[in-house]
């Protein structure tokens, strides 16, 4: 009992900020996502219509942007995890000298401005961007990479800026695997590769999974970078969520798309966690 | 199964030397223990013979095949670690078949031999649970299946019992000691618990600062130390500062004893060491024996041994042990007693420097 008092008195300062700004808003919203909208005229009052949910998954343009968004997720999500990987098994399995350099190296970023980290990709990415000109000057290539306002553009920017995340969920992973376990199996006749495949990696399934989640979720609900390196013409779901608001005043809409992003992202963490438990065994 | 031998190994890290010219030869079969306090180089060593630490010198054979620079994996040894390092995600079975599954190993004779590691350190039928649903003592013997079961040429024990409790810990070991004799594997054993090393080995290697200090049979260790650092460490001995005098050694200049270690010398500064289990309160009837008179000064009771504090001489004191049931049992502080000593015994050792 009084634990659970304890539990409810420590949870309660979050749990007042959440229903404020996140809870109550949700629940405002829900009613206006079942609203008609029509162009001009606004929010028809008393209506009640699914039309804005079922668009999501019958029309061509509202489905594609949503299979764009969750495949620009697992895209990222792949980046983060094959660039991280290394660097955070360098973090803890490297010299102890190199740990903090390695660790402020990789939580830098997080320091500057988004938009400011996104500018900067513009500046690296355009036609007539550093990487382009750097190329056509070494005679890599002739014409320039559309390497923006596209799919590359994004990915580029999202995987730079979830990283971080990735790599700090890794960390904590391979620090709790004990150096003994790999060892052990190193005396048992494992090569280094094998001691990796069938100790650490399993080992450390729990922070992929948790890490993937995080930059997933990330990912697919991030607005400015996709605004900024996609462009106008790339939408993504949040972007989406943003125009029908903004732009085209659709709230009802808005609400629907917002309500499936975050009923997916539900749905992705559940999935995992059940996987996390499958695959590591530790349940 | 092999023998394993060092020769002249040594280890650096950076500034400091752990591992100092260390050599030592383990007949084929032979269970030693590196003895020593912490810090002083023996885990270094079996991580060296393991292949988890690379050597600054010497080279470690196994049989006639010199291993320094070999990875872990092409050692052909068992290790059980103090943190037992057993895989959390998979089955004991799948721990004890790791092993045997890097050598090649796979179906009914995997099992077979999974079976027999198993029964040999009485789990068999715990194959389909995991570390987690065992106790300590039992993850311990999984871990110790694990070793044995791809038959290593050597045995090494990282203090594999000292996370148990006493009582476990002492089945342990007649546990530990049948399963070594049953193999006949070569053995290195880490520990820094004298009486685990002085019951289990062969022969015991003293080690202090990075440096053999003694490598004998237990027996040899006990009774006839060869440093002032083994005759301290091990046992419960009293140390006193004495001089070599006409044969004998002199604790001041009333007091002298008989000794039957090196009393050459005259005038010689020396250690001399009783142990607290060498001290008779009893008389013998011995005419060799040292007499030594004395007064209780403080009384200890824990169980079935009684501690005296006696103050002997002018200003020495003794600290001798009484079984608690016998007669000697309950002297009371103030009590004048005849202490008995033989002269073997008596352990004179020269002079170091405070240890």
């Amino acid at each position: 009992m009084r634990s659970w008092r304890t539990g409810i008195l420590l949870f309660s300062p979050l749990l007042l900020v959440l229903a404020s700004a996140f809870i109550v808003p949700l629940i405002l919203l829900a009613p206006t996502s079942f609203r008609e909208y029509q162009p001009g005229m606004g929010i028809v009052a008393g209506s009640f219509t699914l039309q804005n949910y079922v668009r999501i998954v019958a029309d061509d343009f509202y489905r594609e942007v949503v299979l764009r968004t969750l495949g620009l997720g697992v895209g990222v999500t792949v980046a983060c995890l094959l660039l991280g990987y290394p660097v955070a098994y360098l973090i803890v399995r490297g010299r102890p000298g190199w740990r903090l350099p390695l660790t402020l190296l990789v939580i830098f970023p997080l320091m500057l401005n988004l938009v400011v980290r996104s500018f900067g990709w513009i500046v690296l990415l355009t036609s007539r961007g550093v990487v382009n000109n750097l190329l056509i000057d070494v005679g890599l290539i002739e014409a320039p990479l559309k390497l923006m306002f596209n799919v590359t553009g994004v990915t580029i920017g999202l995987t730079h800026i979830y990283l971080p995340f990735m790599v700090l969920m890794l960390v904590a992973a391979l620090q709790n695997v004990p150096r003994d376990l790999e060892a052990a199996a190193a005396t048992l006749g494992s090569s280094r590769f094998h001691v990796f495949r069938a100790v650490t990696l399993p080992l450390t399934a729990p922070g992929i999974i948790a890490g993937s989640i995080l930059v997933f979720v990330l990912t697919i609900s991030a607005l400015v970078t996709p605004r900024m390196l996609g462009g106008p013409t790339y939408q993504v779901m949040a972007t989406l969520v943003y125009d029908e608001y903004m732009q085209l005043l659709d709230w009802p809409s808005g609400s629907a798309l917002s309500f499936a992003l975050a009923l997916a992202t539900l749905l992705i963490i559940w999935i995992s966690s059940r996987m996390t438990r499958r695959w590591a065994g530790l349940a | 199964m092999s023998n394993l031998t060092l020769d002249h190994v040594v280890k650096r890290y950076s500034s400091v030397t752990v591992v100092k010219d260390v050599s030592l030869a383990i007949d084929e079969g032979e269970f030693v223990s590196l003895l020593g306090p912490s810090g002083c180089g023996k885990t270094t060593i079996l991580r060296m013979v393991a292949g988890l630490i690379d050597p600054s010198g010497g080279t470690i054979r196994i049989g006639d095949r010199d291993v320094t620079r070999l990875p872990p994996n092409k050692r052909n040894i068992g290790l059980v670690f103090q943190s037992y390092a057993l895989f959390p995600h998979l089955t004991v079975h799948e721990n004890v078949a790791f092993g045997l599954r890097r050598k090649g190993q796979s179906g009914a004779a995997l099992d077979a031999r999974v079976g027999e590691a198993l029964a040999m350190v009485r789990l068999a039928g715990y194959g389909e649970r995991y570390p987690r649903q065992l106790s300590g003592g039992q993850q311990q013997r999984v871990a110790m299946a694990r070793a044995i079961a791809p038959r290593p040429n050597v045995l090494l024990f990282d203090e594999p019992l000292s996370n148990l409790d006493a009582k476990l810990r002492d089945e342990m070991q007649i546990e530990l000691k049948r399963l070594q004799r049953e193999l006949g594997i070569t053995t290195l054993f880490v520990t820094h618990d004298q009486a685990e090393a002085l019951s289990l080995s062969d022969r015991v290697c003293v080690m202090q600062d990075g440096v053999i200090q003694q490598f004998a049979e237990p027996e040899t260790i006990y009774r006839r130390p060869a440093t002032a650092f083994v005759a301290s460490f091990i046992g419960k001995p009293n140390r006193l500062a004495g001089t070599i005098r006409g044969g004998r050694v002199a604790l001041d200049e009333q007091l002298d004893l008989r000794s039957e270690s090196d009393l050459s010398g005259d005038g010689r500064p020396v250690d001399v060491f009783i142990r607290q289990e060498a001290i008779s309160l009893a008389a013998r009837g011995d005419e060799n024996v040292n007499r030594i008179a004395g007064t209780v000064a403080l009384r200890s009771f824990s169980g079935p041994q009684v501690k005296y504090v006696v103050r002997i001489g002018s200003d020495r004191e003794l600290v001798v042990e009484a079984p608690s049931t016998g007669p000697f049992g309950d002297l009371a502080p103030g009590q004048p007693v005849m202490l008995e000593v033989r002269p073997q015994d008596v352990l004179v050792l020269p002079r170091e420097i405070a240890l």
